[in-house]
């Protein structure tokens, strides 16, 4: 690989063509889950990870909050709603959107190295 | 400032003398005559309003004397009834300003022994008349409104003991209350936990697993229940998670604690509950962990040790 791999949040979300949509997370990305249950991500999301979902309703915000994700990423271009946005501003939590799907945000992240241990 | 007049008998009557000013008790309601006037109308006049003195007012109300029984009661005897009042009026008469503590007026009543006394502004114009019923209608209904009060004070804080605050000394207590299928308010016990043990200075990884557990058990509450009450205990040692619920219970709790057994509907599904993991996901996080499900309500006690013993069997399983 000659790409360097992302190390922030920010260098990670531009590899997946993705707006900010509450907040701009500066932090570092340690890896990347993708699941649409919430429980699932509790349980097994790692820390400091972009979270990739389809769900874009405000208990979210509350999940990501919890595990200490380091952004939600809401795919496949659907809109987050205002509830969450002002949830998600409270919390201090970040949401980008982006119009890729799960699938191809995960190859492209997973393709640039990020949450994996050795390139 | 104030100056206690003598600290064995400093009553709240007297502190009430104290706060309170002349113009607080006066009666405003004045009945006065002009120095034309004779000491048969003062007569008459004080008998019609029940009074014993009438204060003789010139132009602008400047006072220019008081008319007492006495008084009366003199001209009566000196045969001149009906004489101008400013001919047996008192002239130097004993007054106070309306902005004087009303302690000081009762010093003035009691010393002389008057039953009134008439009240001045700053421009020396007549404002009220202050009598000794005057003084303890004011102070007793002073009294009751710091009585009140104290009740309002008390039952504040009353409710606020039995709420969010300290029961033990060095426990700090959390309470939510929650609501069936308040979906939008999951997480604010789960945000609460969270944030008080992250103000103890708890160890992150720690203060994650009691969120999650916090989360977990809330989400439950409100999904599958008839409503109930999250509290959480923090100790030096560790945090206690209580849930108790208004039922139905759990028919199978079995069943229930196996990975990816739900009975949540699609809608719920639909936004990413109900996969089956929150009982499971409970557990995991927790040192101790304990669940009773009768049809009367769910009770689930969680512990999590702020130094727990084997790090190692906290590592939450790996789906892959």
């Amino acid at each position: 690989m000659t790409n360097q791999k992302p190390q922030t949040v920010s260098e990670a979300v531009a590899l997946i063509d993705a707006v900010p949509v509450v907040g701009e997370g500066s932090g570092p990305v340690e890896g990347v889950y993708c699941s649409d249950l919430l429980s699932d991500v509790l349980a097994n999301a790692p820390e400091n990870s972009l979270w990739i979902t389809v769900q874009n309703h405000r208990n979210i915000v509350a999940v990501a909050e919890t595990r200490d994700v380091a952004a939600i990423v809401v795919a496949g271009g659907r809109p987050v709603l205002d509830d969450t946005k002002r949830q998600a501003e409270l919390l201090e939590v970040p949401i980008y959107s982006s119009p890729l799907t799960v699938y191809e945000i995960a190859g492209r992240l997973y393709s640039a190295g990020v949450g994996r241990d050795q390139s | 400032m104030r100056t206690r007049i003598d600290p064995v008998s400093y009553t709240p009557f007297h502190e009430a003398l104290y706060d309170l000013r002349v113009r607080d008790a006066m009666s405003k309601n004045l009945i006065v005559l002009g120095p034309d006037a004779t000491m048969l109308e003062a007569q008459v006049s004080m008998r019609d309003h029940r009074i014993s003195g009438i204060p003789i007012v010139t132009d602008g109300n400047k006072l220019a004397g008081l008319v007492s029984i006495q008084d009366v009661i003199e001209a009566l005897v000196a045969n001149d009834i009906h004489a101008p009042v400013d001919k047996w009026m008192t002239q130097k008469v004993c007054t106070v300003r309306e902005k004087f503590p009303l302690i000081q007026a009762v010093k003035e009543l009691q010393k002389k022994g008057f039953g009134r006394l008439p009240v001045l502004n700053a421009d020396d114009v007549l404002v009220g008349m202050l009598t000794n019923n005057d003084v303890t209608r004011a102070v007793m209904l002073r009294l009751n409104e710091e009585a009140k009060a104290a009740e309002r004070r008390e039952a504040d804080l009353l409710a606020r003991s039995m709420t969010a605050t300290q029961e033990r000394p060095g426990i700090e207590r959390i309470e939510v209350r929650v609501e069936p299928m308040d979906l939008d308010a999951a997480g604010t016990f789960a945000g609460l936990v969270k944030k008080a043990l992250k103000n103890r200075g708890v160890p992150p990884d720690v203060a994650r697993r009691a969120a999650i557990a916090a989360y977990e058990v809330e989400v439950n509450v409100i999904l599958h229940s008839m409503g109930g009450i999250l509290e959480a205990f923090l100790s030096g040692q560790g945090i206690t998670i209580l849930s108790r619920d208004r039922g139905p219970g759990i028919p199978n709790v079995d069943d229930a604690m196996k990975e990816g057994f739900s009975t949540a509907n699609e809608v719920v599904r639909a936004l990413g509950f109900g996969a089956g993991m929150g009982l499971p996901n409970m557990k995991r996080c927790s040192d101790e962990f304990s669940i009773s499900a009768p049809a009367s309500g769910t009770t689930v006690t969680m512990k999590i040790l702020f130094n727990p013993p084997a790090p190692a069997s906290h590592a939450v399983q790996e789906n892959t």
